[in-house]
């Protein structure tokens, strides 16, 4: 063997060895291979035993937004049941709901991948609530896991008021699921209150330590005072709107089934901790642009999987029944505000804080939300609301600038009643005898404001708004005022 | 005589299909449920029937009030039982076991919303 011969077998043969042993099988380990998943559960069984007693149970529940940690039981037993119950959505704002567990959003599961959920569920939403009135009339509720890799047919069905559904199933992805109501129509079931979270942790549980974990749910609620006026105890009951549900025109988008809720209770962190979030947005209609001012987020796992990381993001899209866990460092002493960047669901409640004061000061609220509730709770003062928005959001803001027409922020102390009431009233004849309404008329480009033929208790019932408006801002001036002297 | 038993094939077909949204039967009686009814019912000692139906009308209140009011026609119906939900297109019928049965209640009600090329198909028995 020559030389030039010798160095062409060293050189091919590894090459020679390659294709004589082709790619070789794959080694890397695919946890979700079917042979590593469980696809098996028993058939669910529907009966008549009830459940009495306390509306939801099991160790792996949590109530809040502050996670219980994982129970290590291989095996979850949880018991949900629906109830009826009017629940207070913002101040003054109660609310005709559907739960789970008989508060919106429902409890949250807390699992861990390869675990077993036993699920129970009594349809209660025939029982009567203390002191309260039956204000809906019981029906047919069920529950879908989004968690379960199951038959629908079998599992999500739907059962009369009295009746109980048994059935299990095995979690094989690590995520935030949403489960909810799937009988129809689902959109009022999911609007009305029926839904909550699954959290499942990856089987050797998740790569990074933090000090804090918090569940945020964010949902859309589409309010309107009862038509037949009934009343939750003395104060006006809200029901669902349909008109406003089909077009997508929520009233209310929370975090955790309550306006401003985090805001009058922020989730507590000290600087330097490190606070992982586990955000899930049930709509029903919505996306959520979720953002925390203040920091970034250092890690975030979509649907909850540490398989689908990304790093350094400052807000992450979730579609209706999209989720994700978010780690942050929390850099100082201060007030981290979680918002919906989508600023016009944030100024309807989708905002909370993440805090290292006891009592954060209102003011640090006052550029991304409307203090307070976005509803009126008189019905009169209500009706004036729901008009404004449907005959004047085109042409004029409140507390946005302005538009076609003024911003009507203020316009109470801007403008007399009597002053007001004829405008609305004759607003062609306002234009040739008054002078400010001349003024304001080249002031917006000689575009005049139209008659709108309102009557007289039309009229009353905008000013009545316009009042309430103007007294809610006058209130978070003197609140924050009050709070930022420390008083 | 072919052309009548190939349509009510299709139409039965189709109405096997238009259950998948709707993801079981549970679904078509919840979309008609009606508890006070099923109280009212149970009091008198009537039954209810619970139906899915099918066809190509416009699926909007209109047909929903059509179908109703040739439901109520139906012999042995008691007057304000006949509930009609349009989508998922399901039909529900309280009726006096004494003087009518299921069998009886399809028959008269298939006779009549064929006018409109409407099917219906019972959801099985409910306890």
């Amino acid at each position: 063997m020559n030389f030039n011969r010798l160095s062409r077998v060293l050189v091919f043969s590894p090459l020679l060895l390659t294709v004589a042993c082709g790619p070789g099988p794959k080694v890397a380990h695919d946890p979700y291979a079917p042979s590593q998943i469980e696809l098996k559960s028993p058939p669910a069984q529907v009966s008549t035993v009830r459940h009495t007693g306390p509306f939801a149970a099991g160790n792996s529940l949590s109530y809040s937004a502050e996670l219980k940690p994982l129970d290590p039981a291989p095996i979850k037993h949880v018991q949900l049941d629906t109830t009826h119950k009017v629940i207070e959505i913002a101040p003054g704002v109660h609310f005709s709901a559907w739960t789970f567990g008989d508060q919106v959003p429902g409890p949250a599961i807390r699992a861990r991948v390869g675990d077993k959920i036993q699920f129970s569920m009594t349809n209660r939403s025939d029982e009567t609530m203390p002191n309260m009135a039956m204000v809906v009339a019981p029906m047919m509720h069920s529950m879908d896991f989004h968690a379960a890799m199951v038959s629908p047919q079998d599992k999500y069905r739907s059962i009369a008021p009295g009746q109980t559904i048994e059935f299990e199933f095995t979690l094989n992805y690590p995520g935030i699921f949403m489960y909810h109501c799937g009988t129809p129509m689902i959109l009022e079931h999911i609007a009305s209150g029926m839904y909550g979270a699954v959290i499942v942790e990856p089987k050797e549980g998740y790569p990074t330590h933090v000090d804090h974990e918090y569940l945020v749910i964010q949902s859309e609620f589409y309010a309107k005072p009862d038509p037949a006026g009934k009343k939750a105890g003395s104060a006006p009951l809200y029901v669902l709107d349909s008109d406003r549900l089909k077009s997508s025109q929520p009233t209310h988008t929370v975090f955790n089934g309550l306006h401003n809720g985090m805001v009058k209770k922020p989730l507590p962190a000290k600087p330097g901790e490190r606070v992982r979030l586990f955000v899930l947005n049930v709509g029903p209609s919505k996306t959520s642009s979720f953002h925390v001012v203040g920091t970034i987020f250092d890690r975030v796992w979509l649907e909850g999987n540490p398989d689908n990381q990304m790093r350094g993001m400052q807000t992450v899209l979730l579609g209706s029944s999209n989720s994700a866990i978010v780690e942050m460092l929390i850099p100082q002493a201060g007030s981290y505000i979680m918002v919906d960047h989508h600023f016009a669901n944030a100024s309807q409640g989708a905002i909370g804080l993440i805090s290292t004061l006891d009592q954060p000061k209102a003011v640090d609220l006052e550029h991304h939300n409307m203090e307070a509730s976005s509803a009126p709770s008189d019905p009169f003062v209500a009706e004036g609301k729901v008009a404004f928005e449907t005959k004047c959001l085109a042409c004029h803001s409140i507390g946005q600038g302005k538009k076609l027409g003024p911003d009507l922020a203020g316009v109470t102390q801007r403008r007399t009643d009597p002053w007001l009431t004829q405008w609305l009233a004759e607003p062609e004849k306002m234009l040739l005898t008054d002078a400010s309404a001349k003024a304001m008329l080249k002031e917006y480009n000689n575009i005049p404001m139209p008659n709108q033929g309102l009557s007289k208790k039309e009229i009353a019932q905008y000013l009545a708004y316009f009042h309430w408006i103007d007294a809610m801002a006058k209130d978070t001036k003197n609140q924050s005022a009050v709070k930022a002297k420390g008083h | 005589m072919w052309l009548k038993v190939s349509f009510a094939l299709v139409i039965a077909v189709l109405s096997i299909s238009a259950w998948a949204c709707g993801h079981c039967e549970e679904d078509l009686v919840a979309a008609v449920y009606d508890h006070a009814l099923l109280m009212r019912t149970r009091q008198l000692k009537q039954n209810i029937m619970y139906m899915a139906w099918d066809g190509p009308v416009t699926r909007d209140a209109g047909t929903g009030r059509k179908l109703a009011l040739l439901a109520a026609g139906v012999p042995g119906v008691p007057p304000g039982s006949v509930r009609v939900s349009v989508e998922p297109a399901a039909i529900s019928i309280a009726f006096d076991p004494v003087k009518t049965n299921r069998a009886k209640i399809e028959f008269f009600l298939q006779e009549k919303f064929s006018k409109m090329n409407v099917m219906v198909l019972p959801l099985p028995e409910r306890r």
